[in-house]
């Protein structure tokens, strides 16, 4: 079936765009979210990207042509069955007559400005039976596109998405594919002719082809900045120590993780862009704060999240996340429980790790990266001191914050741990 | 005429000593529940029987142990004057398992089944059409017993007074109207809502004798009812016998009686107690002695302690009971594949044969109808069937719903399969009461003793282009909406014989509702014997896109439709559930989890409709497939007359199409 690409308002004072450049020419192949275009505002030249998987079918805007924002610049035709679909020649006007996609206005107006992380989700509009089967094949939804009444996702829209994520069944046993031959639709060079090489084919499971395809999305959509800093964990260190006592009292217990969640939900507070999301229409300022922490489990990787992280006492934030850990290691995360993250902490000092550059989640605006507590030697009135530090490593969306506000924000965190009475 | 003189004969010594203890019985039982009433060890109210006991007790003495009786809300004296059981009412005011109805009865269902009682039926003025059935039973199986009807003065003012004696008249059946006049319709004064004196002087109205006896005097109640059976019993037909009588209480244990009731006129009636009365008269008259009356009278209060201390022993009921007993076990037919040449015949003639083979079988199958005899009704259904199964059991009746359609359920509740047939399903507004208090209730309410054959044929529909809005009503889910009822509404000549005959065989009351649309349209019918099981859809289309459920005339419309959506490429999958109770939920499923869409297309308004119902249970059973809302197609306006306007309004094929474009998004 046909699906319109339109000019997407790319800030919230757009009205228009000068169509720079066409990527892809008609008859190409193109890949979700791959670029198809570019075009030039009266800020930057931005790539537009395909808003479903498809052949681009017509170019409706040439070269060189100004456009209004939300008007129809190409179709691109989907691999879904059309027969439900008018074959209607699309108008050659572009946008001003009969929309062949039935749910087109519909769509477009739910996909404005989510006023809360939440809304993305539960403004979807999915069918009981795609929701079904969303649950059984562990599909995001937000990620299929809907082709029922108003842009429904349906329960074929959601096994189409999970067949089309699923590996070739052509692929022999004995070739070792590689990560980017599993994930058909993905745009990609022609394979360099490879030596056969003996291997084992193991068969991804849904969590892993799920991990794949959202790390694949980040590094390919988010334009990613990593920046380290040092942090001094002496007072936070103390703090624990001083407040375990009463934690195991209640048969609880606090971690370094859970100050650095409260403390990473305080810091978000002053700095919006750190909490925010990247959407065609614009970037969305997030309301609620919402920290998923990355656990690793058998093949993958979750990210449970602590709803309202900012408003939570210490002791709330550590009850929940000792929670969370135990429902994901017994892999019992609900969809509520792993939905709606703002920003993620993900922790791999426990094996040693110092510093590294995790990849953002998208559609969040960054990632902290924690690295190992260890007594590192550090100057310290003109002398050479032991002192327990770690790296912090902050990595986010260029696209959305620049440099400078990121690093504020990061030196903010730093503070809150040096000297974690602020908290108070 | 309005009375007859009565000839006094010797009443035997036995009969006067039963007549006594059967007073006895009820008096003590009365006392011991209104102390019991008041000390909260029964729940909420009960409409107590003293005051009347010479009535009940002369009466029962009078006629056989296994006549049939029925009785009101104030049915405790008739129910122990019956058969004695004091626990089984007592426990039954309780609500406890050893009731007479297993405790789901109650103070005004009390009802002594197992002693040829056919209910205590306390919508006023229900008991006389019920006795009615019995008399028409009786008549049928040709048993030679009567039926009598208890009843107030209050019930005569009923329209099922004037059609039940209208019904007994004609058809000389052996009934007693035992009217007692206690002089209150619950608080109002009788004088004041009757222009004529007595209840009997209405009797001369249906060509039948009438009566007034004192019923204080056990032996005047005695003397009269004796004379009316008799007469019942040769063929000679009902007698209406007014008993003048007072209730000691008020009309329920919650009512002292005294707020529209001198204590002069109270203090009067009870200087006539027909107890201390009647016992000085046995002593008088040597029928007995004071040592045999006294004990019979301590074994009497033995046996109500007993009944006492067995019903506060006795446990609550375990709650699986609130769930047992809807129905009795349904008729199963046999899985043969219908033998014989198929013929193609229509649905008149496919209802025809059903009921003909029936009365073949069974020969105590009955049928009541409007002008069923001659023509076969007004759409031909019985022709033919008068002449061959003669006019006991093809019987026409005078136009009156609510009265045959009660004595068709009564004739069942006394064990005689029955037909009623009501000519438009409209007029059913007419006979709810025996459909829905009785019928529906009988299983259930009795704690499995009675089971209820009926089957209430009716034509339901529009699509005549003449009826108009009160002859073309889709009202199955009124029926459908009652529990203990089961609802048919077959879509083709083969499915209206098969289940018609599978109705006729259920022991349970059946609604069978024909399509005026339909009676003409032709099908292959087998000749040989074949009966069909309820709760078994039909796939009639298989498809993969939509579930399209529709019943009756909408079948054939959803096949059109499917017919003309199939040339766009969308398949739908037709499904005729063909009985709407029990209903073929797991079908109906199976189909929408493959499709994930439903659309019900239906003729009845759609608020409350059955169709709505099925959303319900669909949507319960496959949320988790749906791809869309459930859709029902249906008016919420009477068709109206015009021909165009009943075409625009009358839900059909075009509306199908359109819900299902909306459903797929098309």
């Amino acid at each position: 079936m046909l699906r319109k690409m339109i000019m997407p308002t790319l800030g919230l004072d757009m009205e228009s765009a000068l169509i720079q450049q066409w990527l892809k020419a008609e008859g190409d192949t193109v890949a979700k979210d791959e670029p198809v275009v570019l075009v030039e505002t009266d800020k930057a030249t931005t790539e537009i990207v395909a808003p479903t998987d498809g052949v681009l079918k017509q170019i409706l805007r040439r070269d060189g042509t100004t456009v209004p924002v939300t008007d129809t610049i190409a179709y691109i035709e989907t691999a879904e069955a059309g027969d439900r679909e008018p074959e209607a020649a699309p108008p050659l006007n572009g946008g001003t007559g009969a929309s062949p996609h039935p749910g087109g206005p519909d769509s477009s107006t739910e996909k404005l400005a989510p006023s809360t992380p939440e809304s993305e989700h539960s403004g979807l509009r999915a069918s009981p039976a795609a929701r079904h089967e969303a649950r059984e094949l562990g599909v995001d939804l937000s990620m299929v596109e809907g082709t029922g009444p108003g842009g429904r996702i349906q329960g074929n829209d959601v096994r189409g998405f999970s067949e089309r994520m699923a590996p070739a069944p052509s692929a022999t046993p004995t070739a070792t594919p590689t990560h980017a031959e599993s994930l058909a639709p993905m745009p990609m060079a022609p394979p360099l002719p490879t030596a056969s090489v003996e291997g084992r084919l193991v068969p991804m499971s849904r969590k892993r082809r799920i991990t794949a395809e959202r790390m694949s999305l980040s590094a390919r959509t988010v334009a990613r900045l990593t920046m380290d800093m040092g942090v001094d964990a002496t007072e936070m260190i103390r703090l624990r120590q001083r407040l375990q006592p009463a934690y195991e009292a209640r048969g609880a217990r606090l971690t370094h993780n859970d100050l650095l969640i409260k403390v990473v939900a305080v810091a978000l507070v002053d700095h919006p862009y750190l909490n925010a999301r990247w959407s065609d229409e614009g970037i969305v300022l997030l309301q609620q704060i919402n920290i998923g922490m990355a656990v690793a489990v058998q093949d993958g990787l979750v990210v449970p999240v602590i709803h309202d992280a900012h408003r939570k006492r210490l002791d709330e934030v550590s009850a929940e996340a000792s929670r969370l850990v135990a429902r994901a290691r017994e892999e019992k995360l609900s969809m509520e429980e792993i939905t709606g993250g703002t920003f993620t902490i993900t922790n791999l000092g426990m094996y040693g790790v110092e510093s590294f550059t995790p990849i953002v989640n998208p559609p969040e605006a960054a990632i902290l990266g924690v690295g190992a507590m260890a007594d590192r030697p550090v100057g310290c009135d003109g002398e050479i001191v032991l002192r327990p530090t770690m790296t912090l490593s902050l990595s986010f969306d260029h696209r959305i914050v620049d440099g400078a506000p990121a690093a504020q924000f990061l030196q903010r965190v730093k503070k809150l741990l040096e000297e974690p009475y602020l908290l108070l | 005429m309005a009375e007859t003189e009565l000839t006094p004969r010797v009443v035997p010594a036995d009969v006067l000593r039963d007549i006594y203890r059967r007073m006895l019985l009820i008096r003590s039982f009365e006392e011991r529940a209104r102390e019991m009433f008041q000390a909260g060890q029964l729940p909420r109210r009960g409409h107590l029987y003293a005051g009347q006991e010479a009535v009940a007790a002369a009466t029962l003495a009078a006629i056989n142990d296994d006549d049939y009786i029925t009785s009101t809300h104030r049915g405790h004296g008739h129910a122990i004057g019956r058969g004695g059981d004091l626990l089984g009412a007592m426990a039954e005011l309780a609500g406890k398992s050893a009731g007479f109805c297993r405790g789901k009865g109650g103070s005004m269902h009390v009802s002594d089944f197992d002693h040829a009682m056919l209910g205590a039926f306390p919508i006023v003025g229900a008991s006389i059409t019920m006795a009615v059935g019995g008399g028409l039973a009786a008549r049928t199986l040709a048993n030679g017993r009567i039926s009598v009807a208890f009843f107030g003065d209050g019930a005569s003012n009923q329209g099922t007074f004037h059609e039940a004696l209208n019904l007994a008249a004609i058809w000389d059946l052996p009934v007693l109207f035992v009217c007692e006049n206690n002089g209150y319709a619950i608080f109002t004064k009788q004088e004041n809502v009757m222009r004529v004196k007595n209840v009997s002087d209405r009797a001369p109205a249906y060509g039948i004798p009438g009566v007034v006896v004192d019923g204080m005097d056990p032996l005047a109640v005695y003397e009269a009812v004796s004379q009316a059976a008799v007469r019942a019993r040769t063929g000679h037909g009902p007698t209406l016998i007014e008993a003048m009588t007072y209730r000691w209480g008020g009309h329920s244990t919650g009512d002292p009686g005294t707020g529209y009731r001198s204590r002069d006129e109270m203090a009067e009636w009870k200087k006539r107690d027909p107890i201390p009365n009647f016992r000085a008269y046995l002593l008088e008259s040597g029928a007995t002695d004071e040592q045999t009356i006294s004990q019979m009278e301590s074994q009497v209060a033995s046996q109500l302690e007993a009944a006492v201390s067995l019903t506060l022993s006795a446990p609550d009921p375990d709650r699986s009971e609130a769930f047992s007993g809807l129905f009795a076990p349904s008729y199963e037919p046999e899985a043969t594949e219908p033998s014989g040449e198929p013929r193609r015949i229509n649905t008149l003639q496919a209802l025809n044969e059903a009921i003909a083979e029936e009365m073949e079988r069974d020969p105590r199958l009955i049928m009541l109808g409007e002008d069923i005899g001659g023509i076969g009704g007004p759409f031909g259904v019985s022709k033919g069937l008068l002449d061959r199964f003669g006019p006991l059991r093809i019987i026409e009746t005078p136009i009156s719903e609510n009265g045959f359609t009660a004595a068709a359920i009564g004739a069942a509740l006394a064990g005689v399969p029955a037909i009623a047939e009501i000519s438009y399903i409209d007029f059913a507004t007419l006979a709810l009461d025996p459909i829905v208090n009785v019928a529906a209730k009988a299983h259930y309410m009795s704690g499995g003793k009675q089971s209820v054959p009926v089957v209430i044929r009716t034509e339901g529909g529009g699509g005549s282009a003449a009826d108009g809005p009160t002859h073309s009503q889709s009202l199955e889910a009124w029926f459908a909406h009652i529990p203990g009822l089961k609802v048919v509404m077959p879509s083709n000549p083969f499915d209206f014989k098969g289940l018609l005959k599978t109705a006729i065989r259920e022991p349970n009351p059946v609604v069978f509702i024909e399509h005026k649309m339909l009676y003409r349209s032709k099908g292959e019918v087998p000749a040989g014997e074949y009966s069909i099981p309820f709760g078994k859809a039909a796939l009639k289309r298989p498809g993969r896109d939509v579930t399209v459920v529709a019943w009756a005339a909408m079948v054939p419309q959803a096949l059109a439709a499917a017919e003309t959506l199939a040339k766009e490429g969308v398949e739908l999958e037709v499904i005729d559930p063909r009985t709407l109770v029990p209903f073929d939920l797991e079908t109906v499923a199976e189909s929408v989890r493959r499709t994930g869409r439903l659309v019900v297309l239906q003729e009845a308004p759609v608020a409350a409709s059955f169709g709505a119902e099925i959303a319900r249970v669909v949507g319960e059973a496959t949320f988790d497939w749906l791809e869309a809302p459930i859709k029902v197609v249906g008016t919420m306006v009477p068709l109206p007359a015009s021909p165009v306007l009943e075409a625009f309004v009358l839900p059909g094929e075009q509306h199908l199409i359109d819900a299902v474009h909306g459903v797929l998004g098309l």
